[in-house]
């Protein structure tokens, strides 16, 4: 019996190990060949091309930390959820590469692990608190959370990516770190840390550098008690450099007493290094307080400058450079050039040769160069004669108004791998009245669209549609100044001439939209591309901004004399025809258009010049008041050129970057978001510059999961809960019921029918 | 085979019984997804603001994990208990085909009890437009789960009589699936640190899990305790030797572990990703219990 039944064990333990080992050999090629299925509508839980191409790529492994409040506000109730299921997307796509961890932080965390964070640059995020979340919602208080993500890449200075918030309404929109941009922001941080990342050693890089480093030592006599030696060892590791550098690298001692040289010659005292320590000064014993002494260096490098202070716990010669090397790899980085071709001033402007033009973009050129962190420079075309190759991005304001040698120029320097943002202006108006209220109208100016300029970019497959677009959220305020006093005094009209870019506008996956929603376009045209030309030519289009909102086109009255009327009813039918198809009567002054109108966009790939075959190089326009320049290469055929894929980036306005247009809007308007957004527009080209073709292929923004819309009343959710939670109990039970009460009917009958048969 | 269907079916939709899981499971899915929400923190479904069926989804693997087994305990132990289990053996069809007409009754019920649950997708529709694809993989996803613990539990209630400890076991054998996937973190870190002494309690899990079973089959305690003993033994051995750590070995170890992991499976297709070889693995759960089931019962037939 035993015998049998350890048989039948056997038998059944071998056959379930061997089904067993059967679908686990299964499963082991399901889990080598797995295939996945991103079911949402938009998949937004399918990394982008550019994403996958990027973790291809790394060669350090990518840390995440995400930083998140244990009790975050009740509306980011998903928001570790949220970051989570990105992270993790991130996480299983990298083969390993990426690998992220959450740390919670509480109320109750000690008060030093907060403040380790702050040093680490991680604040809490605040969130303004409202009464809801439509437009007419009012401020009622904030609340602080963490939502923080740290990126660390190889040996390469965190990336802190601040205040991650979930889409839950409009406000969050307008934010910049977002769960929904998550897969963006990190690898643009891994981008970022990838390209400074590996920084060479100093003793190495005084060698290499271009151009020398020199360095000015202030250093005290009296050093501080702690390290007496210290000004010593600074001298003996400014030494060893000058023996590495074979002549790269030179420096200057100059003794310090008690600050009073430099306070006698007038120079600024900003790197005094105090101790705490009591202690005796030399020229009063009497005297007892705080030391002061100098052991500061300045550092100069290409006409840059940078100060080390504080080399008081410094006590070797490998201590004090490696101190000093983060320093000197600041002011030695490679820096991002751009460059800026201006339109030629107007008469009454007109500067010297070789001067910045002072044009109304003059100002927005001026406000670059002093903020956005770039080299700006300004490219004197008819000067210099051709483009610096060595700009990371050339920006062109109305290259419609350049002569074809200007535009033969920027051909080649696009051909050649440039990158370039060109900004046309369609139209203007003088908005600007000095001394006299302006009449009824707006007198508004075709802007000269020269003929090769057409051309040239009708043979990229570009053509712009010279209309002018109305929008009817946008506006442009005349304004006039006062004869007397020279104060600016608004008009208190607002004609819709400049299109604002609505979040919905952008293609928001793509890097050159980045944070352009709210951007005014004043005066803006129509782009429209030849999809087959662009094709043939080889070309990448990745269209940036397309109206969507009601546009219309204006239709003047006079199209010799186009005039805006400053009362211009865009609800008036008499003035405005709504119907895209239907043919405008003569009153209409506005046309709906109907279809979006795409008014920015991006060309990549290799670009061929136009001027090639029969095309010969076009001659430099001759200068008022000079003598024709001499240009052996005029009439000639072009010369050949190094072929290197390049970008170019069209708007079909360049007002929001014009200070002419900026008056009619507020202070606060101009500094908190035209400004900023301006900067943007050149922000996100520079960063194709620099970062390439890895950048241009990540998605900025995935898909969110569909939310609620509308109110929910209590009435409304109380009766959804019932439905859920009781309904089907409810329609069991009178199921149930219904089904007993068949029965016991089938039973009266069948009983009925024995008793009758019985009774028959 | 289709004789045995219409029986058991009849068997639940008959009784006070099924109606009373049916109502159980949808009023149990919906307080917990819509008004407690217990794996996020807690909470309103509607303060989420969010038009998805998450909430729903995250549970659903603990809930089936209790209320499936209650369902399958009576498949073959009812039959026992009223001694129609010999008639059924001793009918001119093949095992399979009565194991089958039996599980396929379940899954039609198991089928009705997601129906059950249908107001939550028609309230989606009613807030708004809601992503339809996660819904639907969702509960696809809920289907075969469902299937894999109705398979565990119609192959234990084979084993039993008593309809409590067959949902008793099935549903322990069923949270441990689904907790399984809790310890991957432990594992994890037990992998990197000794991956010899994880890789050999991953393997003897199946093995001693097997044995067991075989023995309770056959009903001969003495194997089933001699394997147990025998896997405690090995298990606890391991610790006494050198085990250095081997990234290679920890990585299989931990990839072994999500494919096994039921709960890391059902947290993808929760947001509506769907990885083919978490299908695969719930697919071999099925094919696995009841084919394990046919075997049990033809030893049975035929001892």
């Amino acid at each position: 019996m035993v015998n049998r039944k350890r048989a039948y064990t056997s038998h059944f333990l071998l056959m379930a190990v061997l089904t067993t080992v059967a679908l686990a050999a299964v499963n082991y090629l399901a889990m080598q060949h797995r295939a996945r299925l991103d079911l949402t509508a938009d998949r937004r839980f399918t990394l982008s091309e550019g994403t996958q191409r990027l973790f291809e790529s790394l060669t350090e492994p990518v840390q995440v930390t995400y930083y998140v409040d244990e009790e975050p506000p009740p509306k980011r109730v998903n928001l570790e959820r949220d970051v989570r299921d990105k992270l993790q997307e991130l996480a299983s796509a990298s083969n390993g590469k990426l690998k992220f961890s959450i740390e919670r932080i509480s109320l109750a965390d000690a008060k030093e692990k907060r403040e380790e964070l702050e040093k680490r640059n991680i604040h809490p995020t605040v969130d303004l608190l409202t009464t809801g979340g439509d437009d007419a919602a009012r401020a009622k208080g904030f609340q602080g959370y963490y939502s923080t993500a740290e990126v660390k890449y190889g040996l390469a200075e965190p990336v802190v990516i601040r205040d991650i918030r979930n889409l839950v309404d409009k406000l969050d929109e307008s934010t910049e770190n977002r769960v929904d941009t998550l897969e963006f922001d990190i690898c643009f941080a891994v981008l970022q840390m990838r390209s400074r990342g590996a920084k060479v050693p100093l003793k190495r890089l005084v060698r290499v550098l271009r151009e020398p480093l020199m360095v000015r030592f202030w250093v005290s006599e009296q050093m501080p008690a702690a390290n007496p030696k210290l000004g010593e060892t600074i001298e003996q590791a400014l030494r060893t450099l000058v023996e590495e550098s074979g002549g790269n690298f030179k420096f200057e001692r100059e003794v310090v007493s008690w600050g009073r040289v430099l306070v006698d010659r007038g120079e600024a005292l900003p790197f005094v290094n105090r101790t705490q320590e009591d202690t005796v000064d030399p020229r009063d014993p009497t005297r007892k307080g705080a030391r002061h002494y100098y052991s500061v260096l300045q550092i100069v490098h290409a006409g840059r400058m940078n100060f080390v202070w504080d080399f008081s716990g410094e006590t070797t010669t490998d201590a004090v450079l490696t101190k000093m090397e983060p320093f000197v790899h600041e002011l030695t980085r490679p820096r991002t050039k751009l460059g800026m071709v201006l339109p030629p001033a107007p008469p009454n402007r007109r500067s010297q040769p070789g001067q910045v033009p002072q044009t109304d973009y003059t100002p927005l050129f001026n406000f670059v160069q002093q903020n956005l962190g770039y080299e700006t420079e300004w490219v004197d075309l008819l000067g210099q004669r051709r483009i610096p190759r060595d700009l990371s991005c050339l920006v062109v304001f109305e290259p419609n108004r350049l002569s074809e040698r200007e535009l033969y120029e920027i051909d080649r320097y696009l051909a050649e791998g440039g990158h370039v943002v060109m900004f046309c202006q369609g139209w203007e108006a003088k908005l600007r009245t000095v001394g006299r209220v302006p009449s009824a109208n707006l007198a508004l100016t075709k802007t000269p669209m020269h003929r090769h300029f057409e051309d040239w970019a009708r043979n990229l497959g570009i053509e712009f549609d010279q209309t002018l677009l109305i929008d009817r959220g946008g506006k442009l305020a005349p304004y006039r100044e006062h004869s007397r006093t020279g104060a600016i005094e608004l008009i208190p009209a607002s004609v819709p001439l400049a299109a604002v870019v609505e979040p919905g506008d952008i293609n928001g996956q793509s890097v050159y939209g980045r944070g352009l929603g709210g951007l005014p376009l004043p005066f803006v045209v129509r782009i429209k591309p030849d999809d087959a030309k662009i094709a043939a030519a080889g070309l990448e289009r990745q269209d940036i901004i397309a109206l969507k909102n009601d546009i219309y086109r204006f239709i003047p009255a006079n199209p010799a004399f186009p005039e805006l009327p400053l009362n211009m009813n865009l609800n008036s039918p008499a003035e405005v025809e709504s119907d895209p198809d239907a043919t405008p009567g003569e009153k209409i002054r506005l046309h709906r258009l109907g279809e979006p109108a795409l008014v920015a966009t991006a060309l990549r790939g290799q670009f061929t010049s136009f001027w090639t075959g029969d095309r010969k190089v076009p001659a430099w326009e001759t200068q008022p008041g000079l003598a024709p320049p001499e240009d052996p290469l005029a009439g000639q055929p072009a010369p050949e050129l190094k072929p290197r894929p390049g970008s170019l980036i069209l708007y079909s306005s360049a007002g929001s970057l014009n200070i002419e247009y900026l008056y009619g809007y507020n202070l606060d308007e101009v500094r908190n978001a035209l400004i900023p957004i301006g900067l943007t527009m050149f922000r996100n080209a520079a960063d194709v510059a620099i970062y390439g073709e890895d950048f241009v292929r990540l998605r900025v923004r995935t898909g969110v999961a569909p939310r609620i819309t509308g109110e929910v009343s209590e009435g409304r959710r109380l009766w959804w809960m019932l439905v859920c939670i009781a309904g089907m109990p409810l329609a069991l039970t009178a199921w149930g019921v219904g089904r007993a009460l068949v029965r016991a009917r089938q039973r009266q009958e069948y009983e009925a029918a024995l008793g009758s048969g019985g009774q028959s | 085979m289709i004789a045995i269907f219409r029986r058991e079916m009849r068997g639940y939709f008959d009784s006070l019984m099924g109606v009373g899981v049916i109502g159980a499971f949808v009023v149990l899915m919906m307080l917990l997804s819509l008004l407690l929400d217990p794996l996020n923190q807690g909470g309103d479904w509607f303060k989420r603001g969010e038009l998805s069926m998450r909430t729903f989804f995250g549970v659903f693997p603990w809930v089936a994990a209790v209320v499936v087994p209650a369902v399958s305990m009576r498949l073959w132990a009812e039959d026992r208990r009223q001694a129609t289990f010999e008639l059924l053996m001793t009918l001119p069809i093949p095992t399979w085909q009565v194991a089958l007409g039996k599980y396929l009754a379940g899954l039609v019920f198991l089928a009705a009890m997601l129906a059950g649950t249908a107001a939550f997708p028609l309230m989606l529709a009613n807030f708004g437009q809601p992503d339809w694809g996660p819904v639907l993989g969702g509960y696809v996803a809920c289907f075969l789960l469902g299937a894999a613990f109705l398979a565990i539990g119609m192959f234990l209630s084979g084993l039993t009589e008593n309809q409590a400890l067959a949902f008793f076991v099935a549903m322990l054998v069923c949270l441990g699936l689904v907790g399984l996937g809790e310890l991957r973190t432990f594992f994890g870190d037990l992998a990197r640190a000794r991956p010899t002494a994880a890789l050999v309690h991953l393997t003897s899990l199946p093995v001693v899990g097997l044995a067991v079973l075989a023995a309770a089959v056959s009903r001969d305690k003495a194997v089933g305790a001699g394997s147990v003993a025998v896997g405690l033994a090995v298990n606890a051995l391991t610790y006494l030797f050198d085990d250095q750590p081997s990234p290679p070995k920890s990585e299989a170890v931990v990839a072994a572990l999500g494919q096994i992991s039921v709960l890391d499976h059902f947290r993808e297709i929760e947001r509506g990703v769907v990885y083919t070889n978490g299908l695969v693995f719930i697919a071999s759960l099925v094919v696995l219990f009841v084919v394990l089931n046919v075997w049990s019962l033809e030893s049975r037939r035929h001892s």
